[in-house]
């Protein structure tokens, strides 16, 4: 009997923790997926970009904390640091990087950002002292959402993550529905060539992708900065590719299959060690992962169609 | 023309080169995590070898010669460590003493070994670094199978029949310190309910917590360092686990509280007897907090390894790797901060003891009423 009143308790808990780790891969994952849905490139370096997002938030954060203010007010200034730190860090290098070079070989925009992720990686490194940056606990405690022999809790920081990550991504899809950029951005996806004959002009389209990429991906930042407590330089290496693999096994360059990737892989991990030995759980996640691709290459919810601009 | 500029610039480096040497009369390395997320340690190393090397200078040098230090960063990462020791070997070290994670440790030794170069870990606890067979690898810490047995007696006391999770980060030294305990707490008749291995570098352990949560457990028993421990602690208690929290020689750094904040009270660990307390470091500890630094955790190690191969050279009249493990294998006693050390045929310390702290309020320290 006891079973069933621990059961649900349990897997309540473990699907809210799924869902704070869902909110880094499917924000993240929506990053890569606005530029390759349109530029048919893969440009790997969000996840440095995240990373980038995290300090600037770290700074912000422990620089308004000596200022005295706290809780809240810290969490929000921390957020708006680093959406700007992105947004002029994702300008810069669009103009300087990738706007030259991206219609050239997909080898060469891939290279690139993984020269870019070097670099960035390599400034916060020095800029670090190659230290783990922490910050203190910003506001402990939670709501207790039921008592009983497994009481569930929501911590407030796990709730202002999730809130803030899924409101971006619902904030995303609305845009992309309903506004004037959404639809240019869905003309230049479907098909580059037309929309450009049509009088689209791909190449703003590619400046603001890149610069809401940037933003997107500070979010997932200031979450690891927020959530956990802490940044370090080399992080963004292995969160950037699990954010890929999300996206991928999503169905590569559309945002629906970004999201339900990211809630995908978030899901895999969580339930593996929720209910198996934590230690093969890497394993079995890529395994999965591999299994999938398989069986269909195309993603999850991949259209499979073949964009002209693959060339 | 241009044949002779080329020999002038090369005479001119091998002046350069002869004149380092000349006055660089023996060069000694230390290698640790001086960056990454265990750089903590690498400081506290960093800062006791340097100390040790301008003291022995200060006094004279060894058998009249000067030492010159190398500093060496593994970021506690077995390749790096190799990469590390390779380096060190070209730059002609006569000792190491490093590294700080068993992991690093251990594949190192085997490339020293070759090159005749002596190894004194201040910080490895790993028992198979000592165990290999190696002729070149000492320590001045303990043991895991010595702290082990502390920690799981400790265990099968203070939580006897009650549910213990013991958890480790698959690395050498805290996958060996889970097994070590595991092994003392089933000895002593006890049986832990949750066994589990995390990766380490990662944030969010908010599952595991959960499991060890309804799992109903009253104590986790950590194999691992610090920076993971002061997450999972800070995430148990975000989900409402009250549970204590138990641990090894990892945590001997302050900035286990900056992760963790208040989550951290009352967390408590095994180390050796402080070291700043002893009376042989007295005027050493003082000279470090003059110098506005509180010499924490494996400072003091690191000097003391240093001493003790520098009085191994003089006593053996040079500098000869071989020579100088016979002698410190033979139990001859050394003086260091530490204390007296003498050490045995494996080259471990005698009598190693580990003791209990507790963090209170940011600060560790030794607790006596835990036995």
């Amino acid at each position: 009997m006891e079973i069933f009143t621990v059961v649900p308790g349990y897997w309540l808990q473990q699907a809210i923790n799924c869902l704070v780790l869902a909110s880094f891969y499917v924000t993240l994952a929506t990053a890569y997926a606005l530029l390759q849905g349109i530029t048919n490139r893969i440009i790997l370096s969000f996840g440095d970009f995240a990373t980038y997002g995290a300090f600037a938030a770290v700074y912000a954060a422990l620089w308004s904390l000596l200022g005295g203010e706290a809780g809240i007010a810290v969490v929000a200034i921390a957020l708006f640091a680093g959406m700007t730190a992105a947004a002029a860090l994702g300008r810069a290098s669009h103009t300087l990087v990738f706007a030259p070079i991206i219609r050239g070989p997909g080898q060469a925009v891939m290279i690139a950002s993984i020269g870019l992720s070097i670099v960035l990686q390599e400034v916060m490194r020095l800029q670090s002292d190659a230290r783990d940056q922490w910050l203190p606990p910003l506001f402990s405690g939670g709501i207790a959402l039921t008592g009983g022999v497994f009481p569930v809790q929501l911590g407030y920081t796990q709730l202002a993550v999730i809130a803030t990550t899924f409101g971006a991504i619902a904030g995303l899809l609305a845009m992309m529905r309903y506004s004037s950029l959404g639809r240019l951005w869905r003309a230049t996806s479907q098909n580059a060539l037309l929309a450009q004959l049509s009088g689209v002009n791909t190449g703003s389209v590619f400046q603001w992708s890149f610069v809401a990429a940037s933003v997107l991906a500070s979010i997932a930042g200031w979450a690891i900065a927020v959530g956990y407590g802490g940044v370090s330089f080399a992080m963004g290496l292995v969160l950037g590719f699990k954010a890929m693999f999300a996206a991928i096994i999503g169905g590569f360059g559309t945002i629906g299959g970004a999201i339900a990737g990211g809630i995908f892989l978030a899901f895999i991990e969580t339930a593996w060690t929720a209910a198996f030995p934590m230690a093969y759980r890497d394993v079995a996640t890529f395994g999965i992962i591999i299994l999938i691709l398989t069986l269909k290459p195309e993603g999850l919810l991949g259209n499979g169609r073949r964009r002209e601009s693959e060339g | 023309m241009k044949k002779y500029l080329f020999s002038g610039i090369a005479l001119g480096f091998a002046a350069a080169l002869s004149a380092t040497t000349a006055l660089a009369d023996i060069t000694i390395g230390m290698a640790g995590p001086i960056t990454g997320q265990y750089a903590a340690f690498g400081e506290q190393m960093k800062r006791g070898s340097e100390m040790v090397v301008a003291d022995i200078n200060a006094a004279g040098g060894v058998n009249g010669e000067q030492l010159v230090l190398e500093v060496g960063d593994d970021a506690c990462d077995p390749k790096q460590a190799v990469a590390v020791a390779n380096q060190m070997v070209s730059k002609g070290i006569k000792l190491m003493a490093g590294h700080f994670c068993s992991g690093s440790s251990i594949p190192a030794s085997q490339v020293y070994a070759e090159e005749g170069i002596l190894q004194i870990s201040p910080a490895s606890t790993n028992p198979v670094f000592t165990e290999g067979g190696l002729w070149n690898t000492h320590r001045v810490c303990g043991r895991d199978d010595a702290q082990g047995i502390v920690a799981g007696n400790f265990l099968a006391k203070h939580y006897a029949g009650k549910k213990i999770a013991i958890i480790d980060d698959k690395s050498p030294y805290g996958k060996g310190l889970a097994d070590e305990t595991r092994k003392a707490l089933n000895a002593a008749g006890q049986k832990e309910t949750l066994n589990e291995s995390y990766t380490a570098g990662e944030k969010d352990y908010t599952a595991l917590v959960s499991k060890m949560k309804d799992a109903g457990i009253d104590a986790v028993y950590v194999g691992g360092y610090h920076t993971e421990g002061g997450l999972i602690l800070r995430q148990m208690r975000e989900q409402g686990m009250a549970s204590q929290m138990i641990s090894g020689d990892a945590f001997n750094t302050e900035e286990f509280w900056t992760i963790a904040g208040p989550a951290g009270e009352g967390m408590i660990f095994t180390f050796a007897p402080e070291p700043r307390n002893n009376p042989a470091a007295k005027e050493v500890v003082e000279k470090f907090k003059a110098g506005g630094y509180d010499p924490e955790g494996y400072t003091l190690y690191s000097y003391a390894a240093i001493q003790a191969w520098a009085q191994a050279a003089t006593a053996t009249g040079g500098t000869d790797g071989k020579k100088i493990a016979e002698w410190l294998r033979a139990g001859n006693p050394v003086k260091t901060v530490l204390g007296e050390l003498s050490l045995n045929e494996k080259g471990d310390i005698k009598d190693a003891k580990y003791v209990w702290y507790k963090f209170h309020d940011g600060k560790y320290t030794e607790d006596t009423s835990l036995q």
